[in-house]
């Protein structure tokens, strides 16, 4: 049910809206249109007054999205980084339930994969520790491309 | 979350994003590229009307998107439509940018003057008309300028439109009506014209 809608609320939602009702929001355009009937002249003429902004804001330039920019957009979707986490995630809770939530007990193939997990982590940390405490391999690598008097520089300049 | 306005009753519960939304935080790529083919045109003409600058109109669009990448999993359905919290982001985007301006330059409006004009006599006459009604667009305040976009340029409704500023409806409608009333002025020689021409 529309409530009546006096000449001035018509002007006003006329400066509001517009000149074309079909723009109007719902709730008011059964109004307007009842105005509009009951008014013809009146309604017109102030719709008229409204019409040339409504005309000339047609004619707004309106930037078109470029497909090298939709590229631009679509090389920032990182898919693969989601997945992997995704991924990661299902392993993580695919040994937690394998331990922790089967009746109460542990299968054998979950503490063997926990136990290579744990091991690999453990072994790789302390070669990698190992390795750099027997050689200095950082000062090597240092001396290579820092300084000028480097083994890897009198070697090239040698041949 | 989008301020209670208490005027949001008339937003309908079905979102036609929110199935890509879904797919995309799952890292489906097709999905993405269906809602940059959506949507990324209305970004970067929205950000053009609130910029008038291209380059940076097209930076505020990816942003929107880099944004939609990263909060997708977060997405709740049926508390706004997706389309309208894109708006918003791109809405406060570009105030972030004008108020960035405004520290560097004092009240100039950008020179609009298309370089690929037509050469033709009413191609010519198009285009310094298009560019007349976006300078007086830029003198507008960017909230105004927002609500014109929005309802008169983009064509949404006043309750999306309204949520996407994060206003209530009577604040939007006061911002249409000083809005239209400052284009009226600003632009009244062209509409005098106009009316000339039609007889």
């Amino acid at each position: 049910m529309s409530t009546l809608m006096t000449r001035k609320g018509f002007e006003k939602y006329t400066q509001i809206y517009g000149s074309s009702l079909e723009h109007w929001p719902d709730s008011i355009r059964d109004a307007a249109g009842h105005f509009q009937q009951r008014h013809p002249a009146d309604a017109n003429r102030i719709l008229q007054e409204e019409r040339p902004l409504d005309q000339l804001l047609t004619q707004t330039p309106v930037l078109k999205a470029s497909a090298r920019l939709q590229a631009r957009v679509m090389s920032t979707f990182p898919a693969a980084q989601h997945q992997s986490e995704h991924k990661k995630f299902a392993i993580t809770s695919w040994l937690i339930n394998g331990i922790l939530m089967q009746n109460n007990a542990i299968p054998a193939w979950s503490i063997i994969l926990t136990v290579m997990l744990v091991s690999g982590f453990v072994g790789g940390y302390s070669g990698y520790a190992h390795t750099l405490n027997q050689t200095g391999a950082t000062e090597i690598i240092a001396d290579a491309f820092g300084a000028e008097d480097s083994a890897f520089l009198t070697e090239e300049t040698s041949t | 979350m989008p301020e209670d306005t208490g005027h949001t009753h008339g937003l309908s519960h079905y979102d036609p994003d929110g199935d890509l939304v879904v797919r995309i935080a799952q890292g489906d790529h097709q999905a993405a590229s269906e809602l940059v083919m959506r949507h990324l045109p209305k970004m970067v003409a929205l950000a053009n009307h609130m910029l008038a600058d291209a380059t940076e109109a097209e930076d505020i669009a990816q942003e929107v998107f880099v944004k939609v990448w990263k909060h997708a999993h977060k997405w709740q359905p049926g508390v706004a439509k997706f389309e309208t919290w894109m708006h918003r982001v791109a809405i406060n985007l570009c105030y972030d940018r004008l108020r960035r301006r405004r520290e560097i330059y004092t009240d100039q409006i950008p020179d609009r003057e298309d370089k690929n004009t037509p050469k033709t006599d009413q191609g010519i006459i198009d285009a310094q008309l298009s560019a007349h009604i976006e300078g007086a667009l830029q003198r507008l305040p960017p909230r105004q300028r927002a609500a014109i976009t929005l309802c008169h340029l983009r064509e949404m409704s006043n309750i999306e439109a309204a949520d996407s500023m994060q206003v209530s409806v009577e604040a939007m409608e006061s911002l249409l009506a000083r809005g239209r009333k400052g284009l009226r002025k600003l632009l009244a020689g062209q509409a005098a014209e106009l009316l000339e021409s039609e007889g």
